[in-house]
């Protein structure tokens, strides 16, 4: 009904935004490359002794429309991005009322004009780290969100998609980790609309894509700048005939990989084979044994191939003074495990309307609905979760269902295996729904006080509102409790923003000038309430009533953000730019006493190619040299930190719950942001005509004031406190090269290669030296306690701790005469007693890994061929480690799970001769101890991410014009990965950042495997 | 114009960012602070019950309680195979590093500083001045009940009356401060609860479980006969505590009841004039399940697999084979179980029961009795025998004690069996090992009257001087760099 009701409002938007004029002449015509292809977006613009004319962009074919004077001369200039500037004066249009204009190709793309904060620049012109994304093949690679773009394309940027679960989000990290307690994900920028969120952002929509890097460039957006700043624009109307397209694509997916576990026979032998090793009863006769066959895969009873489509179409267009772009998608995958799946429905209005010479004014708007089905992956283990970790542990001697038709539920024989739930009854009776509707809303206006001062406001909102519906019923574990809950989330910003630029050139000095204010405020609204103990499941999650035991919670909280930019961009000889910025942030969030925060950046960049001494060396075709310095800050942490709070708890008098309401921190009036200095050095290099293009950048960036959780005395009455002590240093560099390797009639063939390296040092932890951190499953280590990795001044973020494996002990008198104290006997692993004290124990653990890689890097190749056009794209990551929690379950360490095929075949036995690698079947000792260098796994890998081939057909001559393009394609993604890790995927971190954690990284434990998809795709445009 | 239009711009934002001052302090919805909590006299029950909330964790008078008190004693084995701190509890081996003691001496000062904050806030409410005494008395209460426990685990230890409200505050980093001195605050504390807190029978009935003025003679005796036997003794200790027993025995509130194990019942909790339970003088309060509230673990930790419970504790071996003699069958059968629906098990303490426990869960009614009248009448014997070991009126608390649970006449204590003072005091422990086993008593009561290393070496354990003590957690240590360690640590 809301949707309808947009759509007509819409509708009406775009009809009154029509309107005509005359007392002028029309002219058409077609905008096209040497290669006679169309330029679409192409501006046309008119210059005439009575000043500025008519500007329109060519459509997607090329074709433009763009009214002259009837009398007297004037110049037609038309540009875009790639193509030198072609000015025609009238004299060469001529009388008639066609004009072709041929664009020369310009591969350096200097006039390009680039998104920064709070305006535009071209690309010339900037001095900070700047990336932009080349979205050139994006709408013919199907993307999962639109921050997959950035993966394997841009130097600097990692990103990583830590859960395969369908609509789960990516993580993007920008030149390395910032902080430690809280988020270092960047800032999104969509149109203008800064911290929108991206999850419902359709990528077709998309523009342009733009990445702040340096201080210079990500200064102004401040106490948020400090991870980077992600700018996207999406696609605007251009003048002429309404453009209609459709795209579409279609495909399947199947799990990547799956892991090799032991099937049934395989696994009663082992069951067997470890009776035999305590000298107790075996649990199956070999009669029984030799009726069990292959048993169930389970794996291949929760995994499905499953189906992905999308659907696109988009209307744009307007008049000379109105443009509009509306678009609408729908995009439905299923998951691979069953029961899961992500739906999401997009529409997107964006418009802009000149209302007179001096008044521009304009809307982008987007409504999102997203389904989500999710399953229990990631599980901290236990003996009633995880549906992917069941299926790899469930006694694949067993059947789905027994002989009457019910789930088999006690995986026996006990006591010789651990009691757990069916997979199959887990995957298929429990559901997990996320309904979300996302909405922003955008509109700006701009009025021009003068040539070249404009005033600019935009006031916006966005609004999410979301509801999760949990339900398990009684039936689909042992213990028939059921679960009912139900959470809901309601959150909205504004944001108000009012700049003003001026812009001006004298003889060689030109200045540009950015100044405003903004002010911006989220709210956030939550609710939850749960029941177990269900007495009907008939219910599901719509009467929680029927559980006998229920908890209900509420929250509210909100925060805001004032703040003043500026920056002055000036120019000299065009040849040598300077650039300072400033920001002053006023955050609710921080203590009375350090309410602002400020943030100010400078750059210079020379542009050595002006320099007629380089301009005689005809290799070199661009030089730039660039070099920043500034403060970025990040003010993700909750709200309310700094202010003394008092919260609720329970205590019981005369029979009856009673509420209590005690102090819940001390209050720290001096909390503050992050704060990160960061330097820049860069060069922009083109060579050979551009045809080699070079930009590679040193950076070195600390962190101090960082946010940070100390201990505290608990005499206190509390043992932590959120202060801001602690430093973090990133320093490293990137590159990126982009090579037209041939460029002739109907062949043309571009690679990039992109390279970073990241080096990430704890610099300081205030006073304490160390401290541990990362989860660790509770139930893998009984003993339990111990993090997994440790943050340590002088080490990296992500360093695995735990014990050194050494081996396995291989006879009783090897442990005699090593003079262990430690329990072990022959075919227990042996760890590393690292202060010689005869004991294996906490104070035995180091360094075992670490989870930050040593480089990663991208390669993408486009070659075009006639109408046929094949994009590849290579990603990789070097040097990193993952710790592999699965094989304390499914290798050695809890005995009665299901295991990793292998285990039958290369685990130590009595009498094996140097079998170094896998401890006997009964060893307990890895599972008792903690995390141990054997399950540590290195995470290296390449990929081969994407391939596509198109073709474009050639329906536009078919059909006399009909169709504008048509473009087939198909297209694989992640179909190749070269790795060492046994895992199902070494992109993984089971941990993620749920609950606010920050501090697991690369961690593997039941997470949902990564997919192989092949899709087949169709763009139409009339 | 055009200037117009930029000046009115430019002062449009310093006008705005000038606004933005107050904009920028928070407001909060979900959760309180200063500016708009300690209002009203609800506001005043609702953090004493947020102090009182305080003693319920599994880490402090769930669990740990008897993990310090008991497990390095004769009463209370943990099993040792796991959890390797009580083993080390039981075997006096513990260190700094102990997560119990940590346990113990944080959750000592959480409760502290919310007795603190009540204690320095309350008296700004305007509210029936009777109705906000009793809550300061209730907070003085906690407050020196901690300090007891601190002083008497610790030694010295920082003391801190006040809140600490900013991360400079002068007393975030606190030295130790003599024990004689923690034992002082400990006893006016006790002193203010005594002289505010409602009597029993004053209580509403709807604030059953909270402090009365009973509970704080009741601890004032304990606290006394405790400094009486240590280094900071004062010569008028023992009269005191005498007087504090007296003032709970003469008040006729409390009687014991009739059947030993009525005192544990989950069913009766509650003093109440016409009945209820009168025994119990204060104790640690813990919900139903399907009440949102905490329940006690103590239930699962002490039973066998068979009764549906981890079994994680057992009866001490030395208990169950001399703890009572065969005419003790009432208190016996109550306190230790040997056998589950016919079957033998590991003998454990079965004291604490809920019917209404769900086997294999947390979810346990049980209460933590801290004071009960047993206790009162004991300590007046031991009190009056501390006095003048000749006074025969000093075997009536003992006696009446005895008598409840059904000891032979003849066996109960007299000149006759129990002749000399020093007799009295072997008799007296042995007494309230049968009568209050495992209720967070016996490694205060054996420090305190001299029998700690004897009855640890008679169960295998060596217990040298420096353990009367237990360490200072190491992570206060490494915390706070103006602590020092107890000798021997």
């Amino acid at each position: 009904m809301l949707m309808r009701k947009m759509l007509f409002v819409l509708g009406m938007l775009i009809f009154l935004g029509q309107s005509l004029h005359a007392q002028e002449r029309t002219i058409t015509g077609k905008v096209i490359s040497s290669d006679n292809a169309p330029v679409a977006g192409a501006t046309v613009s008119v210059r005439s002794s009575s000043g500025k004319g008519e500007s329109v962009a060519a459509s997607a074919d090329g074709t433009y429309r763009v009214r002259v004077p009837n009398t007297g001369s004037y110049t037609l200039i038309i540009s875009a991005v790639g193509y030198d500037n072609l000015e025609v004066p009238s004299s060469a249009v001529g009388a008639g009322s066609t004009y072709t204009a041929t664009l020369k190709g310009n591969a350096k793309g200097l006039n390009e004009v680039v998104v920064v904060g709070y305006g535009t620049a071209k690309k010339k012109d900037l001095t900070g780290a700047v990336a932009t994304v080349s979205l050139t093949n994006s709408d013919q690679t199907p993307v999962l969100g639109a921050t997959q773009l950035l993966e394997g394309t841009v130097a600097g940027v990692q990103v990583t998609q830590y859960n395969s679960q369908p609509g789960a989000a990516f993580s993007v990290r920008i030149r390395g980790t910032n902080s430690i307690s809280y988020s270092s994900d960047p800032l999104y920028v969509l149109d203008g609309y800064a911290g929108a969120d991206l999850t419902g952002l359709n990528a077709t929509d998309i523009q342009s894509i733009d990445i702040l890097k340096d201080a210079s460039a990500a200064a102004i957006y401040g106490s948020r700048g400090a991870n980077g700043v992600v700018l996207i624009t999406t696609k605007k109307g251009v003048a002429g005939k309404p453009a209609v397209s459709f795209d579409m694509y279609t495909g399947e997916q199947q799990v990547a990989r799956r892991l090799k576990m032991m099937n049934g026979t395989q696994f009663a032998t082992y069951l067997n084979q470890i009776a035999t090793f305590n000298n107790t009863a075996k649990p199956y006769t070999d009669a029984q044994i030799a009726k069990i066959g292959a048993g169930t895969d389970w794996q291949k009873a929760i995994y499905r191939t499953a189906p992905m489509s999308n659907y696109f179409i988009n209307v744009s267009g307007g008049s000379d003074n109105n443009h509009y772009y509306l678009s609408a998608n729908y995009f439905d995958q299923q998951g691979v495990l069953i029961n899961t799946g992500y739906k999401r429905g997009t529409v997107r209005f964006n418009m802009d309307s000149k209302i007179s010479d001096k008044v521009r004014a304009g809307i982008n708007s987007a409504v999102t609905y997203a389904w989500t089905a999710r399953s229990d992956v990631n599980s901290n283990g236990g003996s009633t979760s995880g549906t992917i970790l069941n299926a790899l542990r469930f006694n694949p001697a067993l059947p789905i269902r027994d002989s009457a038709g019910n789930f088999t539920f006690q995986d026996g024989p006990l006591p010789y295996t651990d009691q757990m739930g069916n997979p199959v009854a887990q995957a298929t009776q429990n559901t997990d729904r996320q309904y979300d509707i996302r909405t922003l809303l955008n509109a700006f206006v701009e009025y021009e006080i003068i040539p070249g001062l404009r005033l600019r406001s935009t006031i916006g909102g966005e609004l999410y509102n979301g509801r999760e519906e949990i339900f398990k019923p009684t039936t689909s574990y042992l213990a028939p409790a059921g679960q009912a809950q139900v959470n809901t989330n309601n959150n909205y910003n504004y944001l108000n923003e009012n700049t003003i630029t001026f812009d001006k050139t004298m003889g060689i000095h030109a200045i540009n000038v950015v100044a405003g204010w903004t002010y911006q405020l989220w709210k956030n609204k939550s609710a939850n309430a749960s029941a177990t103990s269900l007495s009907s499941n008939a219910y599901g999650t719509d009467n929680l009533s029927v559980g006998s035991a229920s908890s209900v919670t509420s929250n509210t909280n909100k925060n805001n953000l004032a703040s003043g930019l500026m920056r002055v961009n000036y120019r000299l000889m065009d040849k040598y730019i300077f650039t300072f910025n400033m920001r002053a942030d006023g955050s609710s969030r921080f203590g009375v006493n350090k309410k602002w925060g400020y943030f100010p950046s400078g750059a210079f960049a020379w542009r050595a190619s002006d320099e007629k001494f380089i301009q005689n060396i005809s290799a070199i075709s661009e030089l730039k040299v660039r070099l920043s310095y500034g403060l970025t800050g990040n003010q993700e942490i909750p709200d309310y930190l700094s202010l003394p709070q008092y919260s609720t708890n329970t205590y019981y008098l005369d029979g009856a719950r009673v509420v209590g309401i005690s102090p819940n921190n001390i209050a720290n009036a001096d909390l503050a942001w992050e704060q990160t200095a960061s330097t820049d050095a860069g060069i922009d290099l083109g060579l050979f005509n551009n045809t080699l293009q070079f930009t590679g950048d040193y950076y070195n960036k600390k962190t101090t004031k960082l946010l940070y959780t100390v201990s505290l005395p608990s005499t206190s009455g509390f043992t932590t406190m959120i202060q801001n002590i602690g430093a973090v240093r990133n320093q490293g560099f990137e590159f990126a090269i982009t090579s037209t390797n041939i460029n002739k009639k109907g062949l043309r063939w571009t690679t990039t290669v992109n390279f970073s390296r990241n080096l990430n040092k704890i610099l300081s932890l205030g006073s304490v030296p160390y401290q541990y951190t990362g989860n660790v499953s509770t139930s893998l280590f009984p003993s339990g306690g111990q993090a997994s990795a440790i943050l340590k001044v002088g080490q990296p973020f992500g360093s695995f701790y735990g014990y050194k494996f050494l081996g396995i002990w291989q006879s009783a008198d090897e442990i005699a005469k090593s003079g262990t104290k430690q329990a072990v006997k022959p075919g227990d692993p042996h760890y590393a007693d690292l202060n010689a004290d005869g004991q294996v124990n906490a104070s035995d653990r180091m360094i075992i890994g670490h989870a930050l890689p040593k480089f990663t890097a991208g390669f993408s190749s486009d070659l075009r061929v006639g109408a046929f056009n094949l994009y590849v794209l290579i990603q990789g990551v070097y040097g990193d480690n993952i710790l592999n929690e699965n094989k304390i379950e499914m290798e050695n360490g809890t005995t009665g799970d299901n295991k990793f095929a292998y285990v039958a075949t290369d685990s130590w036995v009595p009498g094996a001769v140097n079998n170094n690698r896998l401890p006997i079947v009964t060893s307990t000792v890895r599972r008792g101890l903690g995390v141990t260098s054997d399950i540590m796994e290195d995470g290296s890998y390449a990929r081969l991410k994407t391939v596509t081939l198109s073709y474009d057909v050639p329906l536009p001559k078919l059909t006399g014009g009909v169709f504008k393009k048509a473009t087939v394609y198909i297209t694989g993604q992640n179909l190749l990965t070269l790795t060492h890790y046994s895992g199902y995927d070494p992109e993984v971190n089971s941990y993620g950042n749920s609950n606010g954690n920050y501090s697991s990284l690369n961690t593997d434990y039941n997470p949902y495997p990564n997919v192989r998809s092949y899709m087949a795709g169709i763009k139409l445009g009339f | 114009m055009k200037k117009n239009i930029l000046l009115v711009t430019a002062a449009a934002g310093a006008l705005f960012l000038g606004a933005c001052k107050k904009q920028l302090l928070e407001t909060t919805y979900s959760v309180l602070t200063p500016s708009n909590f300690y209002q009203t006299a609800a506001d005043a029950q609702s953090a004493i019950n947020g102090v009182l909330s305080a003693l319920q964790p599994q880490a402090y008078y769930q669990r740990t309680i008897y993990i310090i008190t008991e497990c390095p004693a004769d009463c209370l084995a943990p099993i040792l195979t796991q959890n390797q701190e009580r083993i080390d509890m039981y075997k006096i081996q513990y260190n700094a590093a102990n997560p119990e003691i940590t346990n113990w001496w944080q959750n000592s000062y959480k409760l502290i500083s919310r007795a603190n904050d009540v204690i320095a806030n309350v008296p700004k409410i305007n509210m029936d001045v009777n109705a906000r005494n009793n809550i300061l008395g209730n907070a003085y209460f906690l407050r020196g009940m901690a300090y007891f426990d601190l002083v008497r685990s610790f030694g010295d230890v920082p003391l801190l009356t006040k809140p600490i409200t900013s991360p400079g505050d002068s007393t975030l980093f606190p030295k130790r401060t003599a024990a004689a001195t923690i034992y002082q605050q400990a006893i006016s504390d006790l002193k203010f609860a005594e002289a505010n807190c409602f009597s029993e029978p004053n209580i509403a009935v709807a604030n059953k479980g909270m402090v009365s003025n009973g509970a704080a003679s009741a601890m004032l005796a304990r606290v006394f006969l405790q400094r009486a036997k240590s280094p900071y003794a004062d010569g008028g200790d023992n009269q005191a505590a005498l007087d504090e027993c007296n003032k709970v025995i003469n008040s006729n509130v409390y009687s014991l009841m009739p059947n030993y194990g009525d005192v544990f019942s989950c069913d009766n909790k509650y003093y109440s004039v016409t009945g209820g339970n009168k025994e119990v003088i204060f104790a640690v309060q813990f919900g139903d399940n399907s009440s949102s509230t905490t329940q006690n673990i103590t239930c699962r930790m002490f039973s066998p697999a068979l009764l549906g419970g981890s079994g994680s504790f057992v009866a001490n071996t030395n208990f169950v084979n001399n703890g009572y003699p065969v005419y003790d069958t009432m208190r016996h059968n109550w306190n230790i179980g040997t056998k589950v629906n016919g079957s033998a098990v590991t003998p454990f303490i079965y004291k604490y029961r809920d019917a209404k426990w769900v086997a294999n869960s947390n979810n346990s009614r049980v209460n933590w009795i801290v004071l009960r009248y047993a206790d009162v009448l004991l300590m007046q014997s031991e009190a009056m025998n501390n006095l003048n070991p000749n006074d025969p009126g000093k075997f009536a608390g003992i006696d009446k004690v005895q008598q409840r649970a059904k000891i032979p006449l003849a066996n109960q204590y007299s000149f006759v069996n129990v002749p000399t003072a020093d007799n009295f005091v072997d008799s007296l422990l042995k007494e309230r090992q049968r009568e209050l086993c495992v209720e967070g008593h016996r490694r205060w009561d054996l420090i305190r009257l001299g029998r700690y290393q004897q009855i640890e070496s008679s169960i295998g354990m060596t217990l040298p001087d420096s353990r009367l003590l237990l360490p200072l957690p190491q992570t206060e240590l490494d915390a706070n760099k103006n602590l020092t360690q107890n000798t021997g640590y």
